[in-house]
């Protein structure tokens, strides 16, 4: 069994019988196995696709918002793939600036999953509420956030036991996400994604 | 792994599970019919989760299933009854991705996973929750595509879940329910040795 990974729009209102998907679960895959990290609220995610023939990868990796992952994950990135996956990253609302020739496809991965998996939790404690909306960006500070946004990351980090000294006025979302991503990292959870350890 | 509640519904036909259950709010009771838990609804999601006893947040639901035609029935963890939360294990009869793992989120349903899944009816399914990580197991198998890491539920209950799924709903099943955690469980009548040599 082989995955491929993406990261890719999420589509439905999250309705029983629109449930939230890949955006091109329907169009591209219809048929093929898969799972999912959803990025908390946001609207984007993280697949994982079960031997997904050639054609079907090509197709899906023509959309410009789907980026595709390399199967083998232990490979470094060259700059051109740094450049690829940072914007990538970035163009979803996930920081990519920190990656740098020295990490590997995996570390790019894994880090997606975890800063997933703190989006997640997000979701459970404040319902419906998004991070980017209203002009908010990656560059956005703490400070800047509303309330409920900044009382939601709080209380997120606090429930992973996080050191949330970074969770200051002048911190960028950027620097927040990073730092909680890493500190999820650190923890070294298991992340499983289609029954695949990444 | 402990077995801490079972459930066989070997009673008479009732509208419900019965005292020991609770069902979530915005669904709808599975009744008792022959002996065991069963519903043929077209248009209505069930579920009922089990809350005679408080829930560690790490547990596992598991039952016999036989789906229907249309609609699929399943075992769920921190199924929470004030609110749509939960995850739960779906499967069905469907050609292809008949298996799924789904999460609510005060009502929002997302797909963690979807799978292909050879299924016989009265096959025993389980969904077991550790911290972030979901296992299905299937009839003491893993169903390894159907493994996630989700972060969204922290708490809840064990219990049974079920999606209907339009017009033609034929009659699911569930049978000896069980739920429990991941401790050491030892047996009654079992004594610990301890080799005091191995302590200095």
């Amino acid at each position: 069994m082989t995955i491929n990974l993406y990261v890719m729009p999420i589509v439905g209102t999250g309705a029983k019988t629109d449930m939230r998907r890949p955006k091109y679960k329907d169009s591209v895959f219809p048929t093929l196995s898969w799972g999912m990290y959803d990025y908390g609220n946001e609207p984007w995610c993280l697949v994982g696709i079960v031997d997904i023939p050639v054609a079907t990868d090509t197709a899906l990796t023509a959309n410009p918002d789907c980026l595709g992952l390399p199967t083998n994950l232990d490979q470094t990135l060259t700059t051109a793939q740094r450049n690829r996956v940072s914007n990538g990253l970035e163009s979803a609302n996930i920081p990519g600036t920190w990656l740098t020739t020295s990490n590997t496809w995996r570390d790019a991965v894994r880090f997606v999953g975890a800063i997933c998996q703190f989006a997640q939790r997000y979701q459970g404690l404040v319902t419906g509420s998004l991070w980017f909306t209203g002009g908010v960006t990656l560059a956005t500070t703490y400070g800047a956030l509303p309330q409920a946004a900044k009382d939601g990351l709080l209380a997120a980090a606090q429930s992973f036991s996080f050191d949330t000294s970074g969770l200051v006025a002048g911190s960028t979302l950027r620097q927040v996400l990073v730092s909680v991503g890493n500190q999820y990292l650190a923890s070294q959870p298991p992340l499983v994604l289609a029954g695949v350890t990444l | 792994m402990s077995t801490l509640a079972t459930d066989p519904f070997t009673r008479g036909n009732a509208a419900n599970l019965g005292a020991n259950w609770t069902i979530q709010t915005t669904k709808i009771a599975i009744p008792i019919v022959s002996n065991a838990a069963s519903l043929t609804e077209p248009v209505n999601d069930g579920a009922e989760a089990y809350t005679a006893i408080a829930w560690p947040n790490d547990q596992y639901s598991q039952a016999n299933l036989t789906s229907g035609s249309q609609g699929s029935p399943g075992v769920a963890v921190r199924l929470q009854t004030g609110a749509n939360t939960v995850y739960w294990v779906s499967i069905d009869h469907e050609a292809t991705l008949n298996a799924a793992v789904l999460k609510f989120v005060t009502g929002s349903a997302t797909a963690l996973s979807n799978i292909t899944n050879a299924y016989t009816d009265g096959d025993l399914f389980r969904l077991e929750v550790q911290g972030s990580t979901l296992v299905v197991k299937q009839n003491g198998t893993t169903v390894g595509g159907l493994g996630a890491s989700d972060s969204a539920i922290t708490s809840g209950n064990a219990g049974l879940y079920y999606n209907a799924a339009g017009a033609g709903a034929t009659t699911s099943t569930w049978d000896y329910w069980e739920g429990g955690d991941f401790g050491v469980a030892i047996p009654p009548g079992d004594i610990l040795l301890f080799d005091t040599a191995l302590m200095r």
